[in-house]
């Protein structure tokens, strides 16, 4: 019941009662028929103003009675049964107005109802409009329900993470305990929090909270304990106390402002929070501040130190700057020691050199010396003999004295001619068997006289276990021995002079020589062996001789790999121990091995040179220009040099060369191929990149000469699978290259002139300047100025290339290149366009088609024209190949013919249009390209008009100007008549998510960039079905 | 031994591109934990591994996390001297060229297509050049398209565009609108913006120029190896490479594919296949 129930006003009801009373009188007294109970609808309609919903039901009970007992009462007027009838109908009326009243009444109160309930909530809203802080909301909250609900006494609890805090009081006793914080599951308010639902106390005890006032305490009768829930959390709880308590308007009251209480207590609290963020926040932003301030500092120290850093860099840069200085100087210092010990070495060999010219010099001079000489002697002696007997004796005399000194002179000069024969190493030694008995008895024989003429004794003694007989040459051990006994004979006076053979250790023989005579002292020992040294002069006057005696013996002895001894004293005589081998080797060459596999399999000889002993001057070194295969090589070409110790790998790096035409050297050492940078210098060097340290470091010194150097290591080469012998070595394909471009190269600097090149410009001093450039580059040109000029040229004769302006006089270098392309008469050049104009994207593509390069005037355009046709003459026209790589035209396994199809290619890259279109076209497709996606729906369109061929497929670029490909493939689908036509999406990318864009977009198909035709191919195939 | 930290870094970078296909698996390592970091803190996560969770289950979270993995800093014109030889480049040697092509990879939000685009302009080369401008980050990529900055950029900007002999006055090249300079459009006029990606996407069209300022450096050996192939393969020959200041093709396996055009400003042209690069000894021999 709401409390404007009770509210029944009591007027209206005396006066319903005052008239009912009325009408009853009067039909009382007035005679059935006369119908004054008709207004008894009246009372009837007053009820309808009171607010008690059954009132008309009542007024209406009583009205059935009165009209009863009117009936009953009332004096006869008319028929009974009529009467009856009437009033029965009058009561099913009144009846009706009854429910409509009751009906009213009950709309009104709910009307009355909604209007409270609105009206608290307005009052309410307005309570808590604007920004309120918590304490302030509560405290609102509360004195509204308070007053509106007419409860005694009220408190408000909040929300506070799951803790329910006080928040405000109403009417509460000042000393009464109230719990600053009740737990979400404390009692009746945690409960109530829990279930979300209210909770009503009717039966309060006594010691409940009291109501207080100044007159005294009393507790509440009801007790409502009401949740406050917003997203099924209970964020505020009110507890109200009443005496008189009307359940329903309270709880309607409660449900009605719940949400907005909950979410203003909400807002209160976001609104808190906000508050307290933004001062986090803003305590962050200092801290920020602070620390991006601590990083300035940092940033500071940073520089500071780095400051420091520099200038200790700078100190590290001045001692590496003065080591470098002094690691130069050590270097310079090292080098001067070597170039100091190259000169020494050099005079040395200079020296050796001069020595061994003197000594040829000497044996040449063998015949001029002894013609005179021999005929001076038999002049003499054919004096001497005196045949005519005409001359006197003194004359005779003279005669003999002639015939001896000449004697004495010729054995002087042969002794002389001797040793320089040696030294010239002119003397052959021929090994034989020699029978050492028979030897030295043929000494004894020779000598025996003689040192029996002296009065001295000849022994001579040959050991025990000595072989019958030695391998050396007889007639050089014969001098040797000779010269040595007469030595002694010559020196001795008194006693004896012996030979004694005996062995020797290391398989050798000793002769060994002694004498009595006066022996030699010990600083003289080792003077007596040089030549043209003289122990004592005046000795030797006496004893006549050369002195060259032992020189040349040690020089023999050394001949026959032998050694030679010398004990002696002063006054007791010498002994001459002579070690010679017991098998004398040929003095055999021993060319370098590894070596000499290699000349073999050139030469096709045994291995051995016919010049043995020079190639043991020169070992290693092969002049392979000196091979049969390119005996006629001009002077004047290319040398390669190649400085490589493997045979088998310098041997293809030579083949290469030779394949080029160029002769090649072959050096195994460092020091081989410092020989060879002189007197001709090689053109390229092809080294084994262990030299490389070496040849840097001590041969190349800092100047203006440069030679390419190309290094190659074990690494580059491979080889067949044979024995080591029959192995052969290959350089790998990329080394290959690398060296065929190297030689190339070579061959292209060394032509004299090395292509023909046309020119077409109408302005006669750009010509001249043009020409003047290329022939620079020793490049022959033809200049013609108009179309038909050039193509009477291009009917004579071939070009290498042709560089075409566009604005010529008359005809247009574009259909100058469609005549070309057209007609076989003409010799078609690759052409380089060089033009003044700017160019459309057709024209450009157009000119792409017939032209290698497209440069448009400028202040570098000569140095690109030079740039690209030096380019495209060294590649001998690789470059127009070079185009067609990336799709592989010649690919048969995936060979499937697009014979009579038309593909628009929706494109912009010129490259990636060339490389489609050489893998369509040779297939037998026809292409139509469009430079962006706009263009490629107007080509499209176009098709569909009639004008063009139908296009079969698409294949569309994604990155494009203007319109992208994807944009481009959704404009396509948009139209019905393409819904179906194959689209081939070309991408660069390379995630899936983007290539499910791509066929979101509406293509069929995607294939990735760059092709590979091995799947393109099959793509195509697929969707051309 | 891998760490528990780089095992988290690997698996987040893992998860990162799995999940939303960005692959910064091959980034240099230091960058990417030093940057992880600084997002760890900032979203107050105490593990790589909380941070993986948030990320994939966040997906607004990884926009934004990608701003801070691709570093976008940019100046107009930054560091003039490259802008001064690029325009040498682009009056004397593309201007030989019927169309040049310029790829700006690693475009961040454009300031680098911008100033390109303002050389070219000046040289009288716009009506020849086609632009592709390219980033992994969409929403970078679509502020280089907008071709908007604030106003108090402008002057660094000026700076340095006056140290590249500039042949107009800076301030014709944009309108202010509510603090905002917004660049002409008729730059981008020429200019394509795509996605694409250095670490996984391949070539897609033959280049005459291409920029790419600072991307390397965040980059691991073998993606920056990736990356320079990628550019060698796309440029013409006789084609120009310009990197960043802290750049170089030095150690890098396709240099042998390139000659220094300009040291100091870290240019590069590409050479010709047939010039293959062959030592040189200079010097006089000596015997």
């Amino acid at each position: 019941m709401y409390r404007f129930q009770h509210e029944i006003s009591r007027p209206l009801n005396s006066s319903i009662f005052i008239i009912l009373g009325f009408l009853f009188i009067l039909d009382l007294y007035a005679p059935l028929g006369i119908s004054v109970w008709i207004f008894y609808f009246i009372p009837i309609v007053i009820s309808f103003f009171s607010l008690q919903p059954n009132l008309p039901f009542l007024v209406t009970f009583l009205i059935s009675i009165f009209l009863f007992l009117g009936f009953k009462l009332s004096p006869l007027g008319i028929e009974e049964s009529v009467a009856i009838i009437n009033r029965s109908l009058a009561l099913i009326s009144f009846l009706g107005i009854a429910i409509v009243g009751n009906i009213f009444i009950r709309n009104q109160l709910q009307s009355k109802k909604h209007n409270w309930l609105i009206t608290g909530q307005n009052k309410l809203n307005s309570q808590m409009a604007g920004d309120l802080v918590l304490t302030e909301l509560s405290n609102k909250i509360l004195r509204f329900l308070v007053d509106y609900l007419e409860a005694k006494i009220g408190i408000i609890y909040i929300n506070d993470r799951e803790i329910f805090r006080h928040m405000s009081t109403y009417g509460v006793s000042v000393n009464a305990v109230l719990l600053d914080t009740i737990h979400a599951e404390d009692g009746l308010i945690g409960q109530a929090s829990k279930d979300n639902r209210p909770i009503f106390l009717s039966e309060i005890p006594n010691d409940y909270l009291k109501i207080g006032s100044s007159l005294g305490k009393s507790s509440p009768r009801h007790l409502v304990i009401y949740p406050f829930v917003l997203n099924n959390k209970t964020n505020c709880i009110v507890e109200l106390g009443f005496f008189n308590f009307h359940a329903q308007s309270t709880t309607d009251l409660l449900d009605f402002v719940s949400r907005s209480i909950a979410s203003a207590v909400q807002a209160a609290q976001t609104h808190l929070q906000v508050h307290e963020l933004l001062i986090e926040t803003q305590r962050q932003s200092e801290e920020l501040h602070s620390y991006s301030e601590e990083l300035d500092k940092q940033s500071e120290t940073l520089k500071l130190s780095n400051a420091q850093l520099e200038q200790h860099q700078k100190t590290v840069e001045t001692a590496n700057r003065q080591l470098k200085e002094q690691s130069r100087i050590l270097i310079s210092q090292n080098e001067s020691l070597i170039n100091a010990n190259l000169a020494l070495e050099l005079q040395k060999q200079k020296l050796t050199q001069i020595s061994r010219y003197k000594s040829e010099f000497l044996a040449n001079m063998s015949h001029e010396l002894r013609t005179p000489l021999n005929s001076s002697i038999i002049l003499a002696h054919l004096l001497a003999e005196n045949r005519e007997e005409n001359l006197t004796d003194l004359q005779l005399k003279y005669a003999q004295t002639i015939e001896n000194s000449s004697n004495e002179l010729l054995a002087l000069i042969n002794d002389i001619l001797d040793l320089s024969k040696i030294e010239a190493g002119h003397m052959t030694v021929l090994p034989q068997n020699v029978n050492i008995l028979e030897f030295v008895d043929s000494m004894e024989a020779v000598f025996q006289p003689m040192c029996a003429q002296k009065g001295l004794h000849f022994r001579k003694e040959i050991a025990d276990g000595l072989p019958q007989n030695f391998i050396t040459d007889p007639i050089r051990l014969g001098q040797i021995i000779k010269n040595l006994l007469s030595n002694a004979i010559k020196f001795t006076e008194t006693g004896e002079v012996a030979l004694s053979v005996t062995t020797a250790p290391d398989v050798h023989i000793a002769f060994i020589v002694s004498d009595t005579g006066i022996g030699i002292s010990v600083e003289q020992q080792s003077l007596i062996f040089e030549p043209f040294i003289q122990v004592d002069g005046a000795l030797n006057r006496k004893n006549g001789g050369t002195g060259l005696g032992l020189s040349i013996c040690i020089e023999l002895i050394r001949l026959l790999k032998g050694k030679i001894n010398l004990q002696s004293r002063l006054e007791q005589g010498s002994i001459f121990t002579v070690l010679l081998p017991e098998v004398l080797d040929m003095p055999q060459l021993q060319p370098d091995l590894e070596l000499t596999p290699a000349i073999s399999s050139r030469t096709g000889n045994s291995g051995l040179l016919p010049a043995a002993a020079e190639i043991s001057f020169d070992r290693a070194v092969l002049n392979i220009s000196e091979f049969p295969e390119h005996p006629q090589l001009p002077q004047n070409e290319p040398i390669i040099l190649i400085v490589e110790d493997n045979p088998g790998f310098a041997r293809s790096t030579l083949e290469l060369a030779n394949s080029f035409g160029f002769r090649g050297i072959i050096a195994a050492t460092s020091e081989e191929a410092v020989n060879h940078l002189h007197p001709h210098t090689p053109s390229l060097i092809i080294m084994n990149g262990k030299f490389k340290d070496d040849v840097k470091d001590s041969l190349f010194a800092a100047d203006d000469l440069e030679i390419p150097l190309q290094l190659l290591t074990a690494n580059d080469y491979s080889s067949n699978d044979l024995s080591d012998d029959t192995r052969e070595y290959f350089l790998k394909p990329f080394i290959h290259q690398k060296l065929m471009a190297d030689f190339h190269r070579l061959q292209m600097k060394t032509r004299e002139k090395l292509a023909h090149v046309l020119i077409i410009e109408d302005d006669p001093i750009e010509r001249t300047m043009m020409s003047v450039l290329l022939n620079s580059k020793k490049i022959e040109t033809i200049e013609v100025g108009s179309v038909p000029e050039c193509l009477e040229q291009l009917a004579k004769g071939t070009f290498d290339c042709m560089i075409l302006d566009l604005g010529l006089p008359t005809t247009s270098g574009f259909s100058l290149l469609e005549t070309l392309s057209m007609e076989d008469r003409y010799s078609f050049p690759p052409v380089i366009i060089y033009t003044g104009l700017g160019l459309t994207a057709d024209q450009e593509l157009f000119l792409n088609k017939f032209s290698q390069s497209i440069i448009i005037k400028g202040t570098k355009s000569p140095e690109r024209l030079l740039d690209e046709i030096m380019l495209f003459l060294e590649s001998t026209g690789s470059f127009v190949a070079d185009r067609n790589t990336t799709g592989q035209v010649n690919d048969l396994a995936v060979d499937v013919s697009l014979e009579g199809r038309h593909l628009l290619i929706v494109e912009d890259d010129i490259r990636n249009i060339f490389a489609l279109t050489s893998i369509l076209e040779p297939r037998g497709a026809t292409i139509q390209v469009a430079r962006n996606g706009m263009d490629g729906l107007e080509a499209l369109q176009t098709s569909l008009d009639g004008g063009e061929q139908s296009i079969d497929l698409v294949l569309m670029d994604i990155m494009m100007p203007k319109m992208d490909g994807l944009t481009a493939i959704r404009k396509i689908r948009q139209q019905s008549a393409f819904k179906d036509i194959p689209i081939i999406a070309l991408t660069a990318k390379a995630r899936q998510i983007d290539h499910d864009e791509t066929l979101a977009a509406g293509a069929n198909d995607y294939i990735s960039k760059p092709l590979d035709t091995n799947k393109f191919i099959p793509l195509l195939a697929k969707w051309l079905k | 031994m891998s760490t528990r930290e780089d095992i988290e870094v690997d698996l987040f970078l893992e998860g990162v591109y799995r999940h939303y296909h960005y692959d910064f698996r091959n980034y240099s390592r230091t960058f990417i934990k030093r940057r992880l970091n600084l997002i760890k803190t900032l979203l107050q996560c105490e593990s790589f591994s909380m941070l993986q969770h948030q990320i994939l289950h966040d997906p607004h979270l990884m926009t934004k996390i990608l701003n801070y993995l691709t570093i976008q800093v940019g100046d107009m014109f930054r560091d003039p001297g490259y802008f001064l030889s690029l325009r040498h480049i682009i009056s004397s040697y593309l201007s030989t060229y019927s169309s040049i092509k310029v790829w700006i990879a690693g475009c961040g939000t454009g300031e680098e297509l911008y100033s390109l685009a303002i050389l070219f302009r000046e040289e009288g080369l716009e009506s020849r050049a086609q632009f592709f401008a390219t980033d992994i980050n969409f929403e970078a990529l679509k502020r280089a398209e907008a071709g908007i900055y604030a106003v108090d950029r402008l002057e660094s900007f000026e700076n340095n565009y006056r140290h590249t002999d500039p042949k107009h006055s800076f301030s014709s090249y944009y309108t202010i609108k509510n603090n905002y300079a917004v660049f002409d459009s008729a730059l981008k006029e020429n200019t394509v913006f795509y996605n694409h990606s250095l670490v996984s996407d391949s070539v897609f069209a033959e280049m005459h120029l291409i920029s790419c300022r600072n991307v390397l450096i965040y980059f691991d050996n073998s993606l920056q190896e990736r990356a320079i192939g990628l550019f060698s393969d796309a440029l013409i020959r006789k084609g120009f490479l310009g990197l960043g200041a802290k750049e170089s093709l030095y150690l890098s396996p396709h240099a042998g594919n390139f000659t220094e055009f300009q040291r100091k400003d870290r240019i590069y042209q590409k050479m010709a296949l047939q010039e293959l690069p062959l030592p040189r000894v200079r010097g006089h021999i000596k015997l």
